[in-house]
């Protein structure tokens, strides 16, 4: 093909980004204007720009557009940490929550809820929890000598155990009152708080970061000694990755709760649509996380109103059959 | 001048010794095979000469300059290494892997330029992949997935190439003309090879000096004319080591 001579495969690049950003546009108007309360266009408009009937903007500033805005920066963290933790631990069966960040966190929000502690109190429980779990990880995975894959893996998941251990002793001690409570919180749950300029922050810098480097995770997942031979201080990227990694599933899950399966799923999905070159993947999980997360926090208050699903039942519900149709595709196409 | 100096390197690994206080001197244009049995940790010294793994003791002289003293980004512009074996974990198109090689010359945020992809399609040529620069990468038989690797190799433009095991799962036609092609250039280009391999018979073919490895710290580098004798490398092999004379040149076989 003459046509294809100076052309790379992945020039689709920004037309999938591009797809992908109006994809997000739709499920925020789908967010906005679905609901307990019905508000039609004109109403979801006249809301944004702050006039309009005082219901609609009550509805559609004060309840919605909250909601919505932290179900995306929750689902870009987690689409965003899911990439990460697949390149770190060279597996893609990794999410974010593998390396136990999400227990730690589990076990102290748990224990606040247990103390009767109130949102911003369980939120503070959470970050803590997972922080101390990521630096214990840390620690324990260095030992003597190199900081192994395989090492890294095993001590997160045996530690993840652990953690899932003590949750479940707090559950089976903790009076009925709490326990729908912590459930929901275990399930993943999206409250009505803006995500906060911190947050935002802490996802807009890593993805940054991590756009920067995106060349030197295409050699990582070539083999840490390949990446090393072509220039890449496989060491430094590596700690890098751990820490940012376990920051944004630390960020997404003390203001959400663990949800599942946008951190394992949403990186694959980028990768069998528009290939496997980070430059696309990790915009594209962000975006593509974004929205699923968004979309199923719109079903999370619709499907069962006025009753309220917990959002990781959802993304499950959404998750698990997507990734097995594109497990069979993609084994039908020959390509594992 | 010497390209590559070795200067009393001593190489182990999980206490078993590689070399010991070894010495050599490369010069542009000369093509090495280093030989060795099993174990006795050619790869090892070839991940140490690329400036992957440090030596007990010594150095590595690169162009007046210690190997373990250049930045990441200048060793990796004058040294490349073909692995044994490589990895994949995700699939990326074979285009997109031969233009992994061009990662040490450029800067982090910039991307690939015409020029750079141009480069990339040379190699696949070279290397006849040229038709299969969109498959993805598992699609493709060992064989051409050998070749790919060497195309990226080719694509990163280092001074040194370091082949371990280049010849493995490559049919006899890519072993003798694509091999050899690769190694007339950069002997044209006055860089240096450094060849692992088994086939002795094609390691003798393609290089004018030895470096045979013998265990325990034992090793003795030269011409080929001189090392290449049934007495040498039946000591080599611990096997004993025949030669024929054709029309051709001389053949070795175990006896």
């Amino acid at each position: 093909m003459p046509s294809s001579s100076a052309k790379r495969t992945s020039s689709t690049n920004p037309r999938i980004l591009l797809a992908l950003l109006l994809l997000a546009i739709g499920a925020f108007a789908v967010a906005l204007s679905v609901g307990s309360v019905a508000v039609d266009w004109a109403g979801v408009m006249e809301g944004l720009r702050g006039r309009g009937s005082s219901v609609d903007y009550a509805v559609v500033i004060q309840l919605r557009l909250p909601r919505a805005a932290t179900a995306f920066v929750v689902g870009g963290m987690l689409g965003l940490a899911g990439v990460l933790m697949q390149i770190l631990l060279r597996n893609p069966l990794a999410d974010p929550y593998v390396l136990g960040v999400s227990g730690g966190a589990a076990v102290a929000a748990l224990l606040a809820i247990l103390l009767g502690w109130h949102t911003v109190g369980i939120s503070g429980a959470a970050a803590v929890g997972a922080l101390a779990s990521m630096f214990l990880v840390f620690v324990l995975s260095r030992g003597r000598g190199d900081w192994s894959t395989t090492r890294l893996l095993l001590t997160g998941v045996v530690l993840a155990a652990g953690w899932g251990a003590v949750v479940s002793f707090i559950l089976a001690v903790s009076p009925d009152a709490h326990v729908r409570g912590m459930l929901f919180w275990l399930m993943g749950d999206i409250r009505e708080s803006f995500p906060g300029w911190i947050r935002l922050g802490i996802l807009m810098t890593s993805l940054l970061i991590a756009f920067g480097i995106a060349r030197s995770l295409n050699l990582l997942s070539l083999g840490e000694l390949r990446a090393e031979s072509l220039g890449v201080n496989t060491t430094l990227l590596r700690v890098g990755l751990f820490f940012m990694a376990g920051l944004l599933t630390a960020s997404a899950v003390t203001l959400a709760g663990a949800i599942g399966f946008v951190g394992l799923v949403v990186p694959h999905m980028v990768r069998l649509w528009g290939g496997s070159d980070h430059r696309l993947v990790l915009p594209g999980s962000v975006l593509l996380g974004g929205v699923l997360l968004v979309l199923a926090e719109t079903a999370a208050r619709t499907i069962m109103a006025p009753n309220q699903l917990p959002v990781g039942v959802i993304t499950a519900f959404i998750g698990v059959p997507v990734f097995l149709y594109l497990l069979q595709r993609d084994r039908a196409g020959g390509r594992t | 001048m010497t390209l590559l100096a070795l200067e009393n390197l001593s190489v182990e690994i999980s206490n078993t010794c590689v070399c010991q206080d070894l010495s050599l001197g490369i010069n542009p244009g000369e093509v090495w095979s280093v030989l060795g049995r099993n174990g006795v940790g050619k790869s090892t010294l070839l991940k140490t000469l690329a400036g992957l793994r440090t030596p007990v003791s010594g150095q590595i002289i690169l162009n007046d300059q210690e190997v373990m003293s250049l930045s990441r980004r200048s060793r990796a512009q004058r040294l490349g290494i073909l692995f044994q074996e490589n990895e994949t974990l995700f699939p990326a198109s074979v285009l997109d892997t031969v233009l992994t090689g061009r990662h040490p010359w450029l800067n982090p945020l910039q991307g690939e330029s015409t020029e750079d992809i141009q480069k990339a399609r040379e190699a696949l040529e070279l290397v006849d992949l040229d038709q299969m620069s969109d498959r993805s990468m598992t699609s493709l038989s060992g064989g051409e997935r050998r070749r790919a690797d060497l195309a990226a190799l080719v694509t990163q433009e280092p001074l040194v190439l370091l082949l371990d095991e280049p010849s493995n799962h490559l049919d006899m036609h890519y072993q003798v003309v694509m091999l050899g092609n690769l190694i007339a250039d950069w002997r044209s280009r006055n860089g240096v090879v450094i060849l692992v391999m088994h086939d002795i018979n094609l390691a003798l073919r393609f290089s004018d000096h030895l470096l045979l490895l013998f265990g325990e710290g034992l090793a003795e580098s030269g011409p080929v004319e001189t090392l290449a004798t049934e007495a040498i490398l039946s000591r080599v092999y611990n096997h004993t080591m025949r030669m024929v004379s054709t029309a051709d040149g001389t053949w070795f076989y175990p006896g």
